[in-house]
């Protein structure tokens, strides 16, 4: 709050030691900026941090400047109406937007975008009787209002500080709202989504918050330019311009806060100088656009921007260690009561799942509980029962083996909730599983997830973000529902993890910097911060060297006291000293069960 | 007898704009075709794409000045476009493996250069050039010329041959593979990159083709593509993406309908409510008429 108050106030001293020292000329150049970098910006919190590409900016932009323009020009109605109607159909259409976002994916939804903005236009373009068309309509603002709105849109000082201070703002706004959880979650949907819905957040929701955030920015640039430039035109809906957005606000790096406004500056200067030159401007920005994707961050080295407000602005407190030669100490987990929601962990009756015309699990049936141990119909029909082992109480480690494509990660998917399409019925901590909708990404309806912890053979990560970014990810799940979390609680939180699974010294190094087991052992640490109850680990050994599996081995022993876990492994001796049941899986039927130290 | 007349007069204006319709769609498939290629197999939505159809027309033009035969730009002009195209691709996206969003980025920074160092060279006047067949037959009543019967022959010539070519040539078969699997491809000794660049090529050479044979119908302009660019996508989407035979129906039938549409309305009208239909279409039915399964390759 206290670094808003800072922002705000630089802000506010640049603003009016400008209006002393501008002119005219260059005053109008920075209103013009400020609200271009506020239609930067909406694309920055989309595209930037969210990783949603989407030319239907423009949209908001054309229809709050058309509502208010229209209104004043034939209507005497007071100006505030307008705005307020203008901004609360901008969010009608993020809705829109939303919603299409929880169905069409990538390419889809850009393709969407394009067409729904487009809609307008030629809807603009075809009563341009009314709205003026591509040719445009001028407009002249002696509202019949008794408000102050007059003197302020029509005096060129008052409008400067009127919109510098909006811009200013909404600018902090983002800023303060972005260097919390909610733009953590932004940029983990950014990194993997997969590995969001796993986590049990409600993407289609978050996306809907960010679309609403970015659509209200666009349509107050859209409004405020309409004050501005006195002038109404049906290009306002093109999505050339949203292109011309994206530009401003990635060309110096996507996701960056500073990014859109200085981007912007630099861009809308360039044009100005050469506006004298048909066709160069945007010839330039097309070369800007494909530099900064074919070498990337080459502009942005060559004009380190980026680098030099990274460390003006307290943005992240460095915690650097150099990671050679630390002694890694893990602390153990006292076994406590374990804590799992029902006896029963989970329960698979006449499992069947068919690819095409193979069939990959065949009639299954199995039901393990803390309670009355683990029972199986095997493939000759016969239900084997093993009661828990005695000296572990209440402990249920079960190993699945068997050979490549026997079924075993399939089996895994299924309980997981991420392969549809069976017959029979799963139940996991005595819940249903659906068959066919995938709850995570409901827009309308019902939302719920199992704690369920899931790792895979090719490690689910954000790659581009801290290990301790992806561990407060984590946290962050147990409590999604709620919503309210402050950052800064998570500390201590994060700090247990980081002990529990050796990651302490790591916290501030990239996840793409991670060895392969370091990685691994990460995955896990996510899972448990997201605090699930069962643990559903695919080959949690595999490619992992000597020394990164005792410490994995030594984790997983911990765990298994207070989780339940299934896992799925090819290494005979870490298999059998980690687990205490083994099953066998043949060509999607089990043909075996057995106490590991039978083995 | 006035009503049967009227009646007749009404069923024959109707055929006459459907046919119309019909031969634009066909122009519409092969623009599309391009576009589908360079979807379906390298997994980029090329923006550029309705600039490299302006571009052919353009070169067409200064092909016909020099030469005076329409005939040689419709092989010299699709010709430089796909060149042109694969440069572009060797240079900037070579190395970019399978992001979406920066292929969309990389190919509308290529077209904003194109749009305008067209205007700067060409102008921004609209320019018609001379039909090569002047022909004329009686269709419904009406004169039709007879080179837009040719347009709507060739384009589905053309389309034939690209079917045959990716299902029964080597080269359709390195495309198909280098598609499905990259680093597979690459490991087995296909020129992956070469391979692409190439399919890259062949998207703008198709787009080339159709701005050539456009140009005696339509006025050559700096932002022709954009209109077309759009039909594009639409027709891909309503076809289902990265379905050939889908998308070649979608653009007859979509030509159809627009045909049917403007000789009702106008052009605009038509325009808007297909887009806004089209729009409605996307959100309810995401796969198109024609889904293909994709395989989840995460899990």
């Amino acid at each position: 709050m206290k670094e808003a108050l800072k922002l705000i106030l630089l802000g506010l001293a640049l603003c009016i030691a400008g209006s002393f020292v501008l002119d005219d000329f260059y005053r109008s150049l920075v209103i013009e900026i400020c609200i271009f970098s506020l239609l930067a910006q909406s694309v920055n919190i989309l595209y930037g941090y969210m990783g949603v590409l989407s030319f239907g900016q423009s949209l908001f932009f054309g229809l709050s400047s058309s509502i208010v323009a229209l209104g004043i020009h034939y209507t005497t109605k007071p100006l505030l109406l307008w705005v307020v109607l203008a901004l609360f159909s901008c969010s009608l259409v993020a809705v829109i937007f939303g919603y299409a976002l929880s169905r069409l994916e990538g390419h889809n939804f850009v393709i969407f975008s394009v067409l729904l903005s487009l809609f307008p236009y030629l809807l603009s373009n075809t009563f341009s009787n009314f709205t003026g068309g591509d040719d445009g309509l001028s407009l002249d603002f002696h509202l019949t209002d008794n408000f102050s709105f007059n003197s302020i849109l029509n005096n060129p000082l008052y409008f400067y500080f009127f919109t510098v201070l909006i811009v200013i703002v909404a600018t902090v706004l983002t800023w303060t709202l972005y260097k919390g959880s909610f733009g953590l979650i932004s940029k983990g949907i950014r990194e993997n989504q997969f590995r969001m819905e796993l986590l049990g957040y409600n993407l289609a929701k978050h996306k809907l918050y960010v679309y609403i955030i970015s659509g209200l920015f666009a349509g107050v640039s859209g409004i405020l330019y309409v004050f501005f430039s006195k002038y109404l035109s049906s290009s306002f809906f093109h999505w050339s311009l949203s292109g011309e957005a994206i530009v401003w606000a990635s060309f110096l790096g996507r996701g960056t806060f500073w990014g859109p406004l200085v981007g912007t500056a630099i861009l809308l200067l360039l044009k100005d100088e050469l506006s004298s030159y048909t066709g160069i401007y945007p010839i330039i920005i097309g070369f800007l656009l494909i530099l900064s994707i074919s070498s990337s961050k080459l502009v942005a080295k060559i004009l380190s921007v980026k680098y030099l407000f990274f460390h003006i602005v307290p943005f992240k407190n460095y915690m650097q260690t150099s990671s050679i030669n630390i002694d890694i100490t893990i602390d153990t987990i006292e076994p406590t009561e374990i804590d799992v929601l029902a006896s029963e962990v989970f329960k698979s009756n006449n499992l069947t799942l068919n690819f095409e015309h193979n069939s990959i699990l065949n009639d299954i049936s199995v039901k393990a509980s803390l309670d009355t141990g683990l029972s199986i119909k095997l493939i000759n029909n016969d239900i084997k029962t093993l009661s828990l082992m005695p000296h572990s109480k209440k402990k249920m480690a079960i190993a699945i083996v068997g050979e490549n494509g026997s079924g075993k990660t399939t089996f895994l998917n299924v309980l997981s909730g991420i392969q549809k399409g069976f017959y029979g019925e799963v139940k996991i901590l005595e819940k249903n599983i659906s068959k066919k909708t995938n709850k995570y990404q409901s827009f309308f309806g019902d939302y719920y997830t199992l704690p369920i912890g899931r790792t895979f053979q090719r490690v689910e990560l954000f790659q581009n973000l801290s290990v301790r970014e992806n561990v407060l990810l984590g946290l962050l799940a147990s409590q999604a529902e709620t919503d309210k979390v402050i950052f800064d609680k998570h500390y201590c939180h994060l700090k247990s993890i980081g002990n529990t699974f050796g990651l302490n010294h790591l916290f501030y190094s990239q996840v793409s910097e991670l060895s392969y087991g370091q990685k691994k052992i990460l995955e896990l640490a996510l899972v448990i911060a997201a605090d699930s109850k069962l643990l559903l680990l695919d080959e949690p050994f595999n490619g992992v060297g000597t020394q990164e599996k005792n410490i994995l081995l030594k984790i997983l022993q911990n765990l298994s006291a207070s989780h339940p876990m299934v896992l799925v492994e090819h290494d005979r001796d870490t298999t059998i000293e980690l687990t205490d049941f083994i099953i066998t899986l043949e060509n999607g039927v089990f043909t075996n069960v057995q106490y590991s130290t039978e083995l | 007898m006035k009503e049967a007349l009227f009646m007749i007069e009404h069923i024959t204006s109707f055929l006459f704009a459907a046919t119309n319709g019909l031969m634009w769609g066909a122009l519409i498939a092969l623009i599309a075709c391009g576009l589908s290629i360079v979807f379906t197999f390298l997994s980029i939505i090329n923006l550029a794409h309705g600039d490299f159809y302006m571009l052919g027309a353009v070169i067409a033009f200064y092909v016909i000045t020099i030469t005076h035969s329409f005939w040689i730009a419709l092989v010299v002009a699709p010709t430089i476009v796909g060149c042109l195209a694969i440069v572009f691709f060797w240079f900037f996206l070579r190395n970019q493996n399978g992001q979406t969003n920066k292929y969309l980025l990389a190919t509308f920074g290529l077209s904003l250069i194109l749009q305008n160092l067209v205007l700067l060279i060409f102008g921004g006047y609209p320019v018609k050039i001379d039909s090569p067949i002047t022909y004329t037959i009686t269709l419904f009543g009406n004169t039709y010329p007879v080179y837009r019967l040719f347009v709507a022959f060739f384009s589905i010539t053309i389309f034939t041959l690209y079917l045959l070519f990716i299902e029964k040539t080597k080269f359709g078969l390195w495309l198909r593979a280098t598609g499905a699997n990259f680093a597979l491809a690459t490991a087995l000794g296909i020129p992956t990159k070469l391979v692409y660049s190439l399919a890259f090529g062949l998207g703008g050479f198709f787009a080339g083709l159709a701005g050539v044979l456009v140009s005696p119908i339509i006025s050559i302009e700096y932002r022709m593509g954009n209109d077309v660019l759009l039909l594009a996508f639409i027709v891909t989407i309503l076809g289902g993406f990265g379905n050939v035979r889908g998308t070649f129906i979608a653009s007859l039938l979509y030509g159809t309908i627009e045909g049917i549409l403007i000789a009702a309305t106008s052009p605009l009208i038509a325009r808007t409510t297909l887009i806004g239909l089209c729009c409605i279409f996307i959100l309810v039915k995401k796969t198109g008429f024609s889904p293909i399964a994709k395989i989840n390759s995460r899990v």
